[in-house]
């Protein structure tokens, strides 16, 4: 049987804010999700089937938006799950980080797209955001025993030149212990476009000057040698820079390995092994190691080991060197 | 000091992620813990008053509880001989090192049937036995690791199966021992002597006399030639006994309950049987003030005189002479 070590949970896809590079804020699914019950019965299964440190990652929308997340975020780490999320911050005060801690939350990654007040909040699309994730990770930073607090930046052409001042803020500004970043890519729930770099929407989105963004790269790339705390491998940067310069070349030597440790399950419960594949099946009508059982799970796999699409989860969230 | 031969059941929570059939603890709601890593050390410390046979760590699933291991790990710099009981589900090779680092003398793991389908529908889970099977490998992994033990639950559900269980684990060179237990009032549901008629449970109860005769007697042949079984022959019989006439099935002495075994549960209440009351509360008296209350001594008055048809004595607490 397939033994996953990650779970990404999509709670549902409800959202505070408006980010230009993402409009799951649009979509007309905001209402339903997952609930409190079908996630601890979720959790129950997930025992049964995950190996490694059985690492939950939450993220939507928006996780806070969801009126059980501090008693399911209890209830997984309770089973000895290491629990995740992502999240805007925007919805975290003083109690709602002591409540995080307290339930048993490990790592929390918290959007920050630029030190610019301005460039961060264009991005996000919502006044006041900088602040309040600032505000935040100050929050978090309280526990700093107990969660692990790592803001995570989009690389795009409205902030490229503004990267290396971000890293200098994180290593100094004391609230987060590390950032990680990701390469903007076709925006989230927006129409399906291959060449969305060029589309009026999202053209500004796109790095453009290809010198500035090997300067920029290669200044990250000095600044992880001397020990800034820049939680992508170097050679994931690598793979940003070729990825600007020619996005739809497929990058030979990256091996798809989703298949290897990751399972995602979606709002409506629908269990994947990767997003371009129909679901193996619902959490609400089988039990989990059921659906890992699948014959059709292991020819998945298979076909994901030798997947030659150009797919830009590996370049973000799932990358390995 | 009283010196007074003791074993300790500490039983850390009343979750699981399971839905076993002859269990209904985790149908119990969400009933807060309040035993904390910080009392079970405070209890383990003040076991000096006694002589320890032994600490039985039992839940829900105990290894559910996040500080499960750092206690094991100070029982064991103790030197007090510790055991826990698991549906093995949290078991990967992670947690495996750690349990072995932990010094935990004895693991027993509740399986029921070697064939998969079976025990994952006994135990309400799909995957449970696949995941004990991969457990037992992390485990017998290790260096330094505890006895490997199973526990089964002889129920209508796997008598047809229970030979093949017994047969695949006297192979199995990891495995140390297996011990059966005799199928009993599902925990956690109301009293009722007649339970194994009622429709909820009716499937649990092996119906079939001959069966039941023919694998139980073939579990004893088993054992006389040498097979792993840490049930007595007494026991063995005994159940044969009970599954043919349960309503009649008794012991012939008096147990002594109270007088060997304290059981603390998740709550912090001491009981020294469960079908009295407790006997005291960790949080308002010391182990040694509860074990020589007047409390403690009432209850014992009663299990003195006591004749139910009891389900530890058939199983976890089964001593030869009683029958």
């Amino acid at each position: 049987m397939y033994r996953p070590r990650i779970c990404s949970i999509e709670l549902f896809r409800r959202c505070c804010l408006r980010c230009r590079m993402c409009h799951m804020w649009k979509t007309k699914e905001q209402d339903g999700g997952l609930d409190k019950d079908s996630l601890i019965c979720l959790a129950d299964g997930l025992l049964t089937v995950m190996d490694g440190e059985r690492e939950v990652v939450f993220s939507g929308g928006e996780p806070l938006l969801h009126p059980d997340i501090i008693e399911i975020i209890k209830q997984f780490s309770l089973r000895g799950f290491k629990v995740g999320m992502a999240s805007n911050g925007v919805l975290i005060d003083r109690d709602k980080a002591g409540e995080l801690a307290d339930a048993g939350l490990k790592n929390i990654q918290l959007s920050l797209d630029s030190v610019n007040k301005e460039t961060h909040d264009f991005l996000r699309g919502v006044p006041g955001t900088y602040e309040k994730v600032l505000q935040a990770a100050a929050h978090l930073s309280a526990y700093k025993g107990k969660i692990s607090v790592c803001a995570q930046t989009v690389i795009s052409g409205k902030n490229l030149e503004e990267l290396v001042d971000t890293i200098e803020f994180v290593k100094n500004n004391g609230r987060f212990n590390a950032i990680s970043f990701m390469a903007v890519t076709t925006p989230f729930f927006a129409p399906i476009d291959h060449n969305w770099q060029e589309n009026n929407e999202f053209s500004f989105l796109w790095p453009r000057d290809s010198k500035l963004v090997d300067k920029v790269i290669d200044q990250i790339i000095l600044l992880k040698a001397k020990g800034y705390p820049i939680a992508n491998p170097v050679d994931q940067f690598e793979l940003f820079r070729s990825y600007f310069h020619q996005p739809h070349k497929r990058r030979p030597g990256v091996r798809c390995q989703l298949g290897d440790y990751v399972l995602s399950i979606d709002p409506s419960g629908e269990v994947r092994m990767c997003c371009f594949m129909d679901p193996i099946g619902n959490i609400r009508s089988n039990a989990i190691a059921v659906l890992l059982d699948k014959p059709e799970v292991e020819k998945m796999r298979q076909d994901m080991r030798v997947c030659r699409k150009v797919c830009n989860t590996l370049v973000n969230c799932f990358f390995k060197g | 000091m009283h010196k007074d031969k003791i074993e300790l059941s500490l039983s850390l929570n009343n979750t699981c992620n399971l839905r076993c059939r002859m269990c209904r603890i985790w149908n119990s709601g969400e009933e807060e813990n309040k035993l904390t890593l910080k009392k079970c050390l405070d209890i383990i410390e003040e076991l000096g008053e006694f002589e320890v046979k032994g600490v039985r760590i039992s839940g829900g699933d105990p290894l559910l509880v996040p500080w499960a291991l750092d206690l094991m790990g100070y029982i064991s710099k103790k030197k007090y001989h510790s055991c826990a009981t698991t549906n093995g589900s949290m078991i990967n090779e992670i947690y495996a090192l750690k349990i072995a680092a932990s010094g935990l003398s004895n693991l027993n793991f509740s399986l029921d049937s070697y064939t998969p389908a079976i025990h994952d529908a006994i135990r309400g889970m799909p995957g449970c036995r696949d995941r004990i099977m991969d457990a037992i490998g992390y485990i017998a992994k290790e260096k330094m690791k505890p006895e490997i033990g199973i526990n089964t639950v002889i129920s209508n559900f796997n008598l047809d199966d229970l030979l093949i269980l017994m047969d695949a684990i006297q192979n199995d060179k990891r495995v140390n021992h297996i011990y059966f237990m005799a199928i009993m009032q599902p925990f956690n549901t109301p009293l009722d002597k007649e339970w194994f008629l009622k429709e909820d449970f009716r499937g649990l109860w092996p119906e079939d006399k001959d069966k039941v005769r023919y694998v139980i007697n073939e579990l004893i042949a088993r054992k006389k030639s040498g097979y792993k079984i840490n049930n007595s022959f007494a026991q063995l019989r005994a159940f044969i006994d009970y599954f043919i006439d349960p309503l009649h099935f008794a012991r012939k002495n008096t147990c002594n309950l109270g007088k060997e075994v304290m059981e603390v549960n998740q709550l912090g209440d001491v009981f020294l049987c469960h079908s009295y009351a407790s006997i005291g509360n960790v949080f308002q008296d010391s182990l040694s003030n509860i074990w020589t209350s007047e409390k403690a001594r009432l209850v014992r008055a009663k299990i003195d005189r006591c004749t139910q048809n009891c389900n530890l004595l058939i199983n976890c607490y089964f001593e030869d002479e009683n029958v």
